[in-house]
């Protein structure tokens, strides 16, 4: 699994689509893909918004991500970098701020390799 | 030896200066606690931290505000201490204890050099908050603002700045120094 992270538009999806060499139709969408196919295409794209829609339906998202992984331990998955803004007021997404990060903690220590995108550039943090 | 510790929320950054204190520690270690626990969810938070320096050692001291009043007696004896975390210092400077940004910022320095003469090794955490396009209110931009700025003049000081994605410590300055703790 590689994990590619950073703040919001800053080039993720557009590194992710050169490393791999994908198009479009080989990208799952996190916010608005079916959940169950989350994890059927090579790249997953807003992790933090399939996190968001897991935790709403009343989904375990640690295993739904950690089985996911399992069926396919060759993805490529993106995430926002959610800690690196205010601690929300709402307790739902101080909540969700958290758990974004502790899952990406989690994620970061299975990954083979870990990528940081700032401002369009890559830079790798683990692997 | 002064260490900055940044990251998001939720970002291992803890945990990573927890490690490193114990690993560079030759004698007795001191943790300053700033969260002051008033609601459920502060208390659960204060819970899972001390759950996780269990058997590391520490002697805890709990001071939200006001660390710059404390006379050095209390600094002195340690070989490391950690201040966990400049994010809830700054908040209960300027919430609990109503000072303004400024004298917020007097405050922490002031806080932050009598803790510094009195401990070999110095590791302070704090958050980053790198923005977003919310308008905030005018406490919490001054908040930021405060925030920014001594981590700004704490990493100036520091021998070593780290930050921590992910869990994944990223090293700003001072690589050699805790290059072999970190590996």
């Amino acid at each position: 699994m590689i994990l590619i992270i950073g703040g919001n538009s800053q080039g993720k999806l557009q590194f992710a689509q050169e490393m791999l060499q994908i198009e479009n139709e080989m990208i799952s969408d996190g916010g608005t893909c079916q959940l169950e196919e989350a994890f059927e295409k090579p790249l997953l794209n807003n992790l933090h918004l399939l996190i968001s829609r897991l935790k709403q339906q009343g989904l375990d998202p640690y295993s739904f991500i950690e089985q996911g992984i399992e069926n396919k331990p060759e993805i490529t998955i993106i995430c926002d970098e959610l800690g690196l803004g205010v601690v929300p007021i709402d307790r739902e997404e101080r909540e969700l701020q958290e758990l974004t990060g502790r899952l990406l903690c989690d994620l970061a220590r299975r990954a083979a390799q870990v990528y940081r995108v700032h401002c369009s550039i890559p830079v790798k943090i683990k692997g | 030896m002064l260490i900055l510790v940044t990251g998001g929320v939720a970002s291992g950054k803890s945990e990573l200066a927890e490690n490193l204190a114990v690993s560079l520690n030759k004698g007795k270690m001191l943790y300053i606690a700033t969260m002051q626990a008033e609601d459920e969810e502060s208390r659960l938070r204060v819970h899972k931290h001390r759950k996780m320096r269990e058997g590391k050692k520490f002697e805890t001291m709990e001071a939200p505000y006001g660390l710059s009043a404390y006379g050095q007696e209390y600094f002195t004896g340690y070989d490391t201490a950690l201040l966990e975390c400049l994010s809830n210092l700054i908040a209960n400077e300027m919430f609990l204890a109503g000072k303004s940004g400024p004298e917020t910022i007097e405050e922490v320095i002031t806080a932050c050099k009598k803790l510094n003469r009195g401990i070999e090794k110095l590791i302070i955490v704090s958050g980053t908050i790198l923005g977003g396009l919310k308008p905030y209110d005018a406490f919490t931009e001054e908040y930021i603002r405060v925030l920014g700025r001594l981590n700004c003049l704490i990493g100036a000081q520091a021998d070593v700045v780290l930050e921590t994605v992910c869990g994944i410590p990223i090293i700003h300055k001072g690589k050699d120094l805790v290059r072999r703790e970190l590996a």
